[in-house]
C-alpha cells in the first residue's frame, strides 16, 4: 500500500471507528430527547451487585400480543410491536407484524408463541443513574413487600411476602423502534424520592402482640 | 532453557574429550547467547505491557461508577483515539527495505549466478524472508521493530473493543448485542491488512467468533463471522511469506481454534459436528505437513491438528455420535465438498511418501464411512466399531514412528491414544459385554500381526550387521537422514 493511500485509509477507518461511537450515543439521546413517553408497570431487579452498577435494572412483563402476518414467526425473529397509550398514559400493546407499523412501535424478539399470539422480551430494561443517585435510592423500602396469598398455589393456606408495597412504574421514550427509560417511579415519584423510615422511638404494634413488641411499645426496649 | 543447559554440558563434555578446542567451544556457545537473551527480553517486555495494561484497565473500572454518563463516553473514546494515533503513526514510520545481506556480498553463500550455494534454507532469515530474484538476493528490514508495530496493533484492538462496549454499555438501546461487535469485526478485519498486524488479526479473530455467539437468532452476523475467518486466510500467507513464524503460529493457532468453535455452534447436532470437526482436525495436519519447509509454523499447525485428530477420533468412536445421524443434504453436500481440498492434500502427502500424515488425513474419510454406516445401524455399536479400530490403527502408527525416529512424545502419545480408546471402550454403554470382547480382541490381533511385521525385518536386518560385522549405532547421518524420510 502506498503512503499517501494508507494514510487516506487511516483516515476513512478513524472517522469510521470514531463515527460509529457517536453515533451509538447520539442515537441513545436522541431516543430520549425526542421519543413518545410511555408509562409501563415494572419491577426493580435487586439482584447482584446493585450499588457496582450505574443504572437501575428492571423488569417489565408484557402479555402476549396478537400476530398480524401470514406465517407465524419463529423463536428469535425480529417483530415489530405497535403502541398506543391510555388516558393515563399508560403503554398499552397492540399487534406484533415483521414489519414497521405506521405509528409508534417497539422493536424486539419473538420469545416464544401459542396459537396466534406471540411473547415477546420488553427491550428496555436499564434506567442510568449516577453514582450519587445510586447511593442514595432506598433500597429496603423499594424492595418491601406486602403479605399476599400465592395465586398460583390454591393450597398454601398462608401469607407470604408476594407483591410488592410500592407500585413502580417506567418512564419509557420509544422512538424508531428503540426505547430508553428516562425515569422510574415509585407509587407515582421519583425512585430517588420514596419515603424513607426515620426515627428512633417507634411503636410499632405486631399482629402476634409478642413481649418484645408489648415492651418496645411501653419504651423499654 | 533445558536446551542452555544441556549445550553447556555437551560442549564442557567435548572439550574434555578433545573434540573440539576451548575456543570452538566458547563460539558455539556464544552462537546461542543473544538468541537467548532475545527470548528473555521479548518474555520481559510480554510481561511489562500485560501488567501496564491490567493496571490501567484496573484503575479506570475503580473509578468507572463514579462517572456522568458522558464522562464514561468520553473516557471510552480517550484509549481508542490515543491508540489510533499510535498504530498511525507506526504504520507512517514503517517502510520495507530491501537489503543485500554481507554473506551475499562477501560471497560465501552464494554461486557465481547469484543462486545460494546452500539452497535457500540455509540462508539467515533474522529480521525477514530471504527472496530471490533477477537482481540476486535480498534481506527484507522493516523500519519499526515487529514488536513495536504488534503493540500498536493490539493496544488499537483492545481499544476499539473496549471502547465499543463501553458505550454500548452507557448508552443501551434494546437487548440485541451483535451489531456492535460486527461493525468491530469488519474494522478491525480492514485494521489487520491497512496495519499488517498479527494482533489486529487475534482481535479479529475474537470478535467474529463473539459476533457469532451472540447472535444465535439472526443469520447474517453470522454469515459476516464465516467471512471474516475467511478474510483472514489471505493474511495469514502473508505471514508465512514474510516470515513472521512467531505471529503466524500465535494466529494460526487462534484461528484454527476459533474455526472448529464455529463449526461446533453452526451445527447443532453432535454427528456433524464430530464430522466437520475431523475435517478441519485433519486438514489442519495435512496442512502443516504440506509447508513443513517453511519451519516452526507448520510444526505447530501438526501438532495443533495432531491433538484436534486424536480428540475427535475418541469422541466419534462413542455409540451416541452416531445415533443422530441425519441432516439435510445442504449439510452432506457442504462435507463432500470440503472433502475434496483434503482429499488433493492427502495425495500430495502420499506422493512424499509420509504415511502417518497420510493415515492422519483419511479420518474424515473413515468417518465417512461410519456416518454411511449409522444410516443403515442406527444403533451406533458398528460405526463406533469402525472409527474404534481406526484409532487403534492409528495409535499404533503413532507408536511405530515414535520408535523408527526416536522421539519419545510420540511413542507416549500413541500409547495414551491405545488406552484411551481401550477406557472409552470399557465405558461406552452402547455396547455389549461380548461387542466389547470382540474389539479387544481384534485390536490385538491386530496389534501383534503389525508388531510382528515390524520385528521381523528388524531381526533380520541386525543379524546382517552382525555378520558384517557392523557397529550396531550405525552412521548417524545415515540414522537422521532414516529419521527425516519417515
Amino acid at each position: 500500500m502506498r503512503k499517501k493511500t494508507r494514510l487516506l485509509f487511516f483516515l476513512f477507518m478513524g472517522a469510521l471507528q470514531l463515527g460509529s461511537l457517536f453515533w451509538m450515543r447520539s442515537e441513545y439521546r436522541s431516543t430520549l430527547i425526542d421519543g413518545e413517553e410511555y408509562m409501563v408497570p415494572a419491577e426493580i431487579d435487586f439482584t447482584g451487585d446493585f450499588y457496582d452498577r450505574n443504572y437501575v435494572s428492571f423488569k417489565v412483563s408484557v402479555p402476549p400480543v396478537p400476530w398480524k402476518g401470514a406465517e407465524p414467526p419463529q423463536k428469535g425473529d425480529q417483530i415489530y410491536v405497535s403502541l398506543t397509550k391510555d388516558k393515563a398514559g399508560m403503554m398499552q400493546f397492540g399487534e406484533a407484524r415483521e414489519n414497521p407499523p405506521s405509528g409508534s412501535y417497539l422493536t424486539t424478539r419473538v420469545n416464544g408463541t401459542e396459537g396466534d399470539k406471540v411473547y415477546f422480551t420488553f427491550p428496555v430494561y436499564k434506567l442510568y443513574l449516577s453514582k450519587g443517585q445510586m447511593e442514595k435510592l432506598p433500597v429496603v423500602e423499594l424492595s418491601e413487600r406486602v403479605m399476599a396469598k400465592d395465586e398460583e398455589d390454591e393450597n398454601s393456606p398462608l401469607l407470604s411476602p408476594q407483591e410488592e408495597k410500592n407500585r413502580i412504574t417506567a418512564v419509557v421514550r420509544v422512538k424508531d423502534g428503540d426505547g430508553a427509560a428516562s425515569k422510574l417511579l415509585a407509587n407515582g415519584s421519583p425512585i430517588e424520592n420514596t419515603y424513607r423510615t426515620v426515627g428512633t422511638k417507634m411503636h410499632p404494634v405486631y399482629e402476634n402482640g409478642s413481649e418484645a413488641a408489648k415492651r418496645e411499645g411501653e419504651g423499654l426496649s | 532453557m533445558e536446551h542452555d543447559r544441556w549445550l553447556k554440558e555437551e560442549v564442557a563434555r567435548w572439550e574434555e574429550e578433545g573434540v573440539v578446542s576451548a575456543e570452538t567451544g566458547n563460539a558455539i556457545l556464544g552462537r546461542y547467547e543473544k538468541e537467548k537473551y532475545k527470548a528473555r527480553g521479548d518474555l520481559l517486555f510480554v510481561v511489562a505491557t500485560v501488567c501496564i495494561l491490567a493496571g490501567a484497565v484496573f484503575l479506570c473500572a475503580g473509578f468507572w461508577n463514579e462517572l456522568e454518563q458522558d464522562q464514561r463516553f468520553w473516557l471510552a473514546l480517550a484509549p481508542l483515539f490515543l491508540s489510533f494515533l499510535f498504530l498511525a503513526a507506526a504504520a507512517a514510520a514503517d517502510k520495507k527495505e530491501y537489503v543485500v545481506p554481507a554473506e551475499e556480498r562477501e560471497g560465501s553463500l552464494f554461486n557465481a549466478d547469484g543462486s545460494p550455494a546452500y539452497g535457500e534454507e540455509a540462508l539467515p532469515t533474522e529480521n525477514g524472508v530471504i527472496r530471490s530474484g533477477k537482481a540476486g538476493t535480498v534481506q527484507l528490514h522493516r523500519r519499526v521493530p515487529a514488536t513495536l508495530r504488534e503493540l500498536a496493533g493490539f493496544l488499537h484492538g483492545a481499544a476499539l473493543l473496549g471502547a465499543a462496549w463501553m458505550v454500548r454499555e452507557s448508552f443501551t438501546l434494546g437487548t440485541d448485542e451483535y451489531g456492535w461487535l460486527a461493525l468491530c469485526t469488519v474494522c478491525l478485519l480492514a485494521m489487520t491488512y491497512g496495519a499488517d498486524s498479527a494482533s489486529l488479526g487475534a482481535f479479529t479473530v475474537f470478535a467474529a467468533v463473539e459476533t457469532f455467539h451472540v447472535a444465535p437468532y439472526t443469520t447474517w452476523p453470522q454469515v459476516l463471522a464465516w467471512a471474516a475467518m475467511m478474510g483472514l486466510i489471505p493474511f495469514l500467507f502473508f505471514l508465512l511469506r514474510e516470515g513472521r513464524q512467531k505471529d503466524m503460529i500465535a494466529l494460526s493457532w487462534m484461528w484454527a481454534s476459533a474455526l472448529l468453535l464455529l463449526i461446533f455452534w453452526s451445527t447443532d447436532n453432535l454427528f456433524w459436528q464430530t464430522l466437520f470437526f475431523s475435517l478441519a482436525a485433519s486438514m489442519t495436519w495435512l496442512a502443516g505437513d504440506v509447508f513443513r519447509k517453511y519451519g516452526a509454523v507448520p510444526q505447530a499447525l501438526r501438532i495443533f491438528g495432531g491433538a484436534a485428530v486424536v480428540a475427535v477420533l475418541l469422541e466419534a468412536s462413542f455409540g451416541e455420535v452416531w445415533k443422530e445421524a441425519s441432516g439435510n443434504w445442504i449439510l452432506w453436500f457442504l462435507f463432500l465438498a470440503v472433502l475434496v481440498p483434503d482429499l488433493a492434500l492427502l495425495f500430495r502427502t502420499a506422493g512424499r511418501e509420509r504415511w502417518l500424515s497420510v493415515l492422519a488425513g483419511l479420518t474424515p474419510f473413515v468417518l465417512l464411512m461410519a456416518a454411511v454406516i449409522s444410516l443403515f445401524e442406527t444403533g451406533g455399536a458398528l460405526s463406533a466399531a469402525v472409527v474404534s479400530v481406526y484409532s487403534a490403527v492409528l495409535a499404533l502408527g503413532l507408536v511405530i514412528r515414535g520408535y523408527r525416529t526416536d522421539e519419545a512424545v510420540m511413542k507416549w502419545c500413541g500409547i495414551f491414544m491405545i488406552v484411551g480408546v481401550g477406557l472409552l471402550r470399557i465405558f461406552d454403554s452402547v455396547w455389549t459385554l461380548g461387542q466389547r470382547g470382540l474389539f479387544f480382541l481384534t485390536v490385538g490381533v491386530i496389534a501383534a500381526l503389525i508388531c510382528l511385521l515390524f520385528q521381523a525385518p528388524l531381526h533380520m536386518k541386525r543379524k546382517g550387521r552382525k555378520r558384517k560385522g557392523a557397529s550396531s549405532d550405525g552412521d548417524p547421518e545415515e540414522k537422521g537422514e532414516e529419521a527425516r524420510h519417515a
